[in-house]
């Protein structure tokens, strides 16, 4: 009977195993065949993909000066031609338009708020700028780490050693 | 020249459609892990390595991917090009910048509630605070490439 109730939930549920497993399959997919690799291990990113999504928009609206990294995806050797100069990696809008369409097919999407707005942004600007001091959001730290990176794997131990502090500083004091 | 757009886009929608029935976030499984011994959400971190690695075994057997296993191909110490110090790092400067970063995004995550892809479905599903947390990214990456990476670069170089 709890087999049978634990067969029932897991073929309605999608659990974060299957979907890491779908996203780590998928960024392979994405290298090999879309093309997503000036570095390697780079087909899914959050923090970088929204970094050459809005630097790629900076350059091509010109407020700045300065040409903000993108990063060259896909230079065709033959030819010279790099594609992400044409158009730049779509991942984080993706995700954003997945996602919406879940919750609203499973009616979850409703306006709310977990802490303040203003300290959100302010967390925001923060960690994207360690996230890029590392070389990817988690999301990339693993797959650099399937991809045989003793860095990556050292910046997730580091992760972790962050989560255990904040949670022993911040999370204990406040719950 | 536009097949990347596309398939990232394809590929991420489905994958955000994933992350939000099972609420997958790295961060939150590390934290579940070392607060109340729970490896349900860290399975997703470890499901994306694995699932990473399969994909990348086989593609690399198959001519499609190149330069894997990394450290067997380029060295033990040398990290897949992503920070800012680039080819020209030294090993500490690389360790420097991942311990660094790694430190920082797991403790102010914890804070938010969230990794960045996290934040990303919580935004989806109408949080304001997530809502605000992801301009935040876009205008931290901006700051990052103007003013942080020319800074690290002049300290570490």
């Amino acid at each position: 009977m709890i087999l049978n109730y634990l067969m029932g939930e897991s073929m309605r549920k999608i659990t974060p195993l299957m979907a890491g497993l779908a996203a780590g399959f998928s960024a392979a997919i994405l290298q090999a065949f879309f093309k997503i690799t000036a570095p390697p291990a780079y087909g899914i990113c959050i923090a970088c993909h929204t970094r050459d999504l809005v630097n790629w928009i900076v350059n091509k609206i010109g407020i700045f000066d300065t040409k903000l990294f993108v990063a060259p995806v896909f230079k065709d050797a033959a030819t010279g031609i790099v594609a992400s100069n044409y158009a730049p990696v779509l991942t984080v809008v993706g995700i954003f338009v997945g996602a919406f369409i879940a919750s609203n097919a499973h009616k979850e999407f409703k306006l709310k708020q977990t802490h303040s707005p203003i300290l959100g942004f302010v967390l925001g600007v923060l960690v994207i700028i360690f996230a890029l001091l590392m070389g990817g959001c988690p999301v990339r730290e693993s797959l650099r780490t399937a991809y045989g990176d003793i860095i990556a794997l050292i910046s997730l131990v580091a992760m972790f050693i962050g989560v255990i502090v904040a949670s022993e500083v911040y999370l204990k004091k406040n719950v | 020249m536009y097949i990347h757009a596309i398939g990232t886009l394809l590929f991420g929608i489905a994958l955000g459609y994933l992350f939000q029935r099972s609420r997958m976030c790295f961060v939150g499984g590390m934290r579940d892990f070392y607060l109340i011994k729970d490896s349900y959400l860290l399975k997703g971190l470890l499901g994306t390595i694995a699932g990473a690695f399969i994909g990348y075994a086989i593609f690399s057997a198959m001519g499609h991917i190149s330069a894997f296993p990394w450290m067997l191909e380029k060295g033990l110490l040398t990290p897949i090009p992503g920070d800012p110090l680039g080819a020209e790092g030294t090993v500490v400067g690389h360790l420097i910048v991942a311990c660094i970063g790694g430190f920082g995004v797991g403790f102010l995550s914890v804070i938010q509630g969230g990794c960045p892809l996290r934040n990303y479905v919580m935004a989806a599903e109408g949080n304001k605070t997530a809502i605000t947390y992801v301009l935040g990214l876009a205008v931290g990456a901006v700051i990052f490439h103007m003013y942080v990476a020319p800074l690290v670069k002049a300290i570490l170089l």
